[in-house]
């Protein structure tokens, strides 16, 4: 008696609030890569001198030493790019595989009480069966 | 279900979570998936080398036979898949039930039964609930966390003589948890309740433990969900530091709070600081002047700013603030480098420029106080060197600072004031410290991989001591050390299990204070008490009494434990036993007069007599009071001649006497909690004398005596009131100076035997010592000086004389006719 309630109650939470806490999860992975990818502080930083490493500019008029600073400093904006944009396109990959693997996950989700039966049935053919 | 709560049983939303945990359980579901993950790892791994074997052409002939080997063992992969799908599915389906339970709706109007009660009440058969409870899993709990092995319990359950069946148990109006099961077991079955006294477990600790285990059960299930975002926010993510600057200078003398806020010591989550914690996120996400004081017992404010960290690493932290990084400046370690003005201020220009190019920089100063202090004794101008900081707007500083630390070191400066916004820190209340504690348990007995485990009882036992003794750190700090150094004895002690008595027996060797019940000789000492001090004491009814009953009232437990152990003003003119009443007591209940501490308050006057008891900001000597209370706080501290003292000296004992501590001249505070206070004066002797002599009654003499101290000035009236009581003693009648005599001639008695020479007393000895050497001015005192002066100096001249020998037997014989006249000596060999 308690076992058929159990399978019925089973069943009917596996295709109502677990496919919405499922997609809580979802979202609550993508946060996850965003915030370890750290996109949001790494687009708003994006041109900013690496570490923050940065030369002042010379007081007065010396346009050797201005110039010699402005190299210095774009190298180190260039340098901050360089590996921002490392870190941004992988976490694109990343982002895009889970965009890719998240609907396969649900579609197993879905059919998982039914493949595991399936398995079950397999498995035992495959055992016991000539 | 054979009991009557079977209905809310089954009509729980939770039943279905029962069911299957009393089909297939969570261990056993843990257990089964493991088991299968490595079933499947096996097989596959078989399955693996079946295939590569059947490659192999030297064993092509067994090779149909391999075919059909590898062919089952893809069967029975498939087999452990589909049972692992199974588990892990049941598993999926029960995590997110119980979590969407585990608080319920309070305005969902259904009674709600806790997961613990349901699965407890699914599984009873026993229709006598008591019986069911105490042999389930869950009771057997209870009973170790409440320190009861199950031997007892068997025992009991023996020997109940009437089983009934639960039928009239009342159900709770809204939520059936297990601390309310405890409760309505023990309102309902009274042998179970009397059973649990002779535990001493009181209602309350058995509900308390019964809480402690439910809330332990769901943080277990709570550590399993990965998923959320609380869980997932603390793995730290990367790329973040590289918008910002490095800070070489700071980093020599701070630790990187994000990172040391996950391994703090006592790092939990305070939810007593929340209103604090958001005032902080306001204040630092300002434009301008972004920095704030946080005021409070010392490590009150680092614990806040933890959990300000937390916020941070979590995310749930305003926008401004979002990937700032706190990093805690340590005051003692920049100050240990640095022995001159240059070369501090250097160092904090470097700081503070590192910070402000930073960017992401969070600077919490771990002492601010200490920092003033240190710069103001090297000459250094420290308001004004970080002043363009503060009001820059491009720093961000959280100075932290102890109360009393913070209002004589840095209150008083307008650029602080201006520059910080202060916030005010609590101590939490001792229901928050207990929660705490708890969390941090479970800490410890994880940690111990469950060598040890701490009883309900102990916890609490804990908490009660650390509100007691906690004075250099806060209650929150202490009681954390003294649950990680009990539990560090147990496991070096080889035991398992952290009982309250422990704790006492712990914090009773930590604090040199007796703890626990009274053993039987101690129990008989505090009954006697009078008997003993009148062994001492001659007269002086009204004194012993109150003392005694002061003493009981402590060791009972039931004294107001934020006052000093007791406090007594003893009036009286010179030489009628107030310092011996106090040496008396010192001795019978503080176990030897070692344990009296004189101060002589007539040396204490002058400008610096506060400064040489409780010391000075300099960096001096700590204070004589200081000093003492530090080392051995648990004893007598007679302060004689307490009229003589300064009026500043007079006002210190008014906030000891009254909250039974003072903070020394560094702000940290000293216990006197533990202390028992004799003020010894002669002020009003004459007065006493003179009412005496006119024949009225102490008890009636009393208020006058008082108002005529406070009339003169000698004391003000707010700090008699603090004493416990004033005592007045009155002058030695005839008959008692005749007992000190024989008293003092005891001892003399004593003394000569130890020579083994025997002294034979006799009234008229002890009567005429009383009559020529006792002083109507000077009371007993002067007694032992004649009785050193003539009697003595006269054994000592037959001494010397060869007279008087070991084995000698001697007897006084008073002087006859005048008091100028001389004792003799007869000697009998």
């Amino acid at each position: 008696m308690d076992g058929s309630f159990l399978l019925l109650d089973y069943f009917k939470w596996h295709y109502s609030t677990a496919i919405s806490a499922w997609w809580r999860i979802y979202l609550n992975l993508l946060w996850f890569l965003a915030h370890f990818f750290s996109i949001s502080v790494l687009l708003g930083t994006f041109f900013s001198p690496w570490r923050r490493l940065a030369e002042a500019y010379p007081r007065g008029f010396n346009p050797q030493a201005s110039a010699e600073t402005l190299i210095v400093n774009l190298l180190m904006r260039a340098i901050g790019l360089v590996f921002r944009t490392a870190v941004l396109l992988t976490a694109v990959s990343v982002l895009l595989a889970a965009f890719v693997v998240g609907p396969v996950l649900l579609l197993l989700w879905l059919v998982a009480p039914f493949v595991s039966l399936l398995f079950l049935i397999v498995g035992f053919y495959l055992t016991f069966l000539p | 279900m054979r009991h009557p709560f079977r209905q809310l049983v089954k009509f729980s939303p939770l039943y279905p979570l029962f069911a299957l945990d009393h089909f297939l359980g969570h261990r056993v579901r843990h257990r089964l998936l493991k088991v299968l993950d490595v079933g499947l790892a096996l097989f596959i791994l078989l399955l693996l080398t079946g295939g590569a074997i059947s490659y192999w052409p030297r064993l092509a002939v067994i090779s149909p036979f391999i075919q059909f080997v590898t062919a089952r063992f893809v069967g029975i992969i498939f087999i452990l898949i589909s049972f692992w799908f199974m588990v892990y599915l049941l598993e999926a389906y029960f995590r997110h039930r119980y979590f969407a339970s585990v608080d319920p709706d309070p305005q969902a109007g259904s009674l709600a039964i806790s997961f613990d009660v349901g699965r407890f009440l699914y599984k009873a058969h026993h229709r006598d609930l008591v019986t069911a409870f105490l042999r389930s899993g869950l009771g057997r709990e209870w009973l170790t966390r409440l320190g009861i092995g199950v031997g007892p319990s068997e025992e009991f359950l023996k020997q109940r003589s009437t089983l009934k069946p639960a039928g009239h148990v009342a159900l709770p109006p809204v939520r059936f948890d297990l601390p309310e099961l405890v409760h309505k077991l023990l309102a309902n079955y009274p042998d179970f309740a009397q059973w649990l006294t002779n535990f001493e477990i009181r209602q309350m600790e058995a509900a308390g433990a019964a809480a402690w285990i439910e809330r332990t059960h769901k943080s277990e299930r709570t550590r399993e969900r990965w998923w959320t975002r609380a869980r997932l926010g603390r793995i730290p993510g990367i790329a973040k530091g590289w918008a910002y600057g490095s800070t070489y200078t700071l980093d020599k003398y701070a630790v990187d709070l994000v990172t040391a806020s996950e391994t703090a010591p006592g790092n939990l989550r305070v939810v007593w600081y929340r209103q604090e914690v958001e005032e902080m996120e306001n204040i630092l996400s300002r434009h301008k002047e972004a920095n704030a004081l946080l005021i409070g017992p010392s490590g009150a404010p680092i614990r806040a700013v933890y959990e300000f960290t937390r916020l941070i690493r979590l995310g749930k932290i305003f926008p401004q603030l979002e990937h700032r990084l706190p990093k805690l400046l340590q005051v003692a370690l920049l100050e240990s480098q640095f022995k001159d003005r240059q070369g501090l201020e250097a160092e904090l220009v470097k700081i503070f420029n590192e910070v402000t190019r930073a960017g992401d920089i969070i600077l919490v100063i771990d002492d601010f106080p200490a920092l003033v202090s240190n710069a103001t004794a090297l000459k250094a101008n420290l308001p004004q060197l970080l002043d363009p900081y503060l009001r820059s707007g491009r720093v961000e500083v959280l100075a932290l600072a102890e109360s009393t630390a913070y209002h004589e070191l840095v209150e008083a400066e307008p650029v602080w004031r201006e520059r910080f916004e202060a916030i005010e820190l609590s101590e939490p209340p001792q229901a928050v410290i207990e929660t705490e504690l708890l969390t941090l348990v479970e800490t410890v007995e994880s940690r111990s991989r469950g060598r040890i485990k701490f009883t309900y009882p102990a916890v609490l036992a804990v908490a009660n001591l650390s509100q007691r003794f906690a004075m250099g750190e806060t209650v929150v700090g202490e009681s954390h050390d003294l649950l990680e150094e009990v539990s560090l004895k147990i496991m070096q002690s080889g035991q398992s299990v952290v009982t309250k008595q422990a704790v006492l027996a712990l914090a009773s060797a930590k604090f040199g204070v007796p703890l626990g019940s009274a053993d039987v000789s101690e129990r008989d000492k505090l009954l006697g008490l009078e008997r003993q001090l009148h062994e001492r004491v001659i007269g002086q009814d009204q004194a012993i009494v109150a003392i005694a009953k002061a003493l009981r009232r402590n060791r009972a437990g039931i004294r107001d434990l934020k006052r000093p152990l007791g406090s007594f003003l003893f009036l009286g003119p010179t030489g009628v036993g107030k310092t011996e009443t106090a040496k008396a007591l010192a001795e019978v209940f503080f176990n030897g007069e070692s344990n009296l501490h004189r101060f002589d308050m007539s040396e204490y006057r002058g400008p610096d007599a506060l400064r040489r008891l409780i010391g000075s900001t300099d960096g001096g000597e700590p204070g004589t009071l200081v000093k003492l209370l530090r080392t051995s706080s648990y004893g007598v501290v007679l302060l004689d001649e307490f009229e003589k003292t300064e009026p500043k000296v007079l006002d210190l004992f008014l906030q000891v006497l009254d909250e039974g501590f003072f903070s020394d001249a560094r702000g940290r505070r000293v216990n006197a909690r533990e202390s028992l206070f004799i003020a010894t004066s002669n002020a009003g002797a004459p007065l006493i004398w003179d009412l005496i002599a006119r024949g009225r009654h102490l008890m009636e003499v009393e208020p006058m005596i008082i108002d005529s101290l406070i009339k003169e000035g000698i004391f003000k009236p707010e700090l008699l009131n603090r004493f416990d009581a004033v005592i007045i003693f009155n002058p030695l009648a005839e008959d008692e100076s005749q007992k000190v005599a024989q008293l003092l001639l005891e001892r003399l008695v004593n003394r000569l035997s130890g020579q083994g020479i025997s002294l034979k007393l006799t009234e008229a000895t002890a009567r005429q010592v009383a009559r020529y050497g006792a002083d109507k001015k000077f009371g007993a005192r002067p007694m032992s000086r004649y009785i050193r002066d003539n009697l003595e100096q006269l054994v000592a001249d037959e001494l010397l004389a060869g007279e008087l020998r070991s084995g000698s037997e001697i007897e006084f014989v008073p002087p006859v006719g005048s008091e100028n006249a001389n004792w003799t000596i007869t000697i009998k060999h």
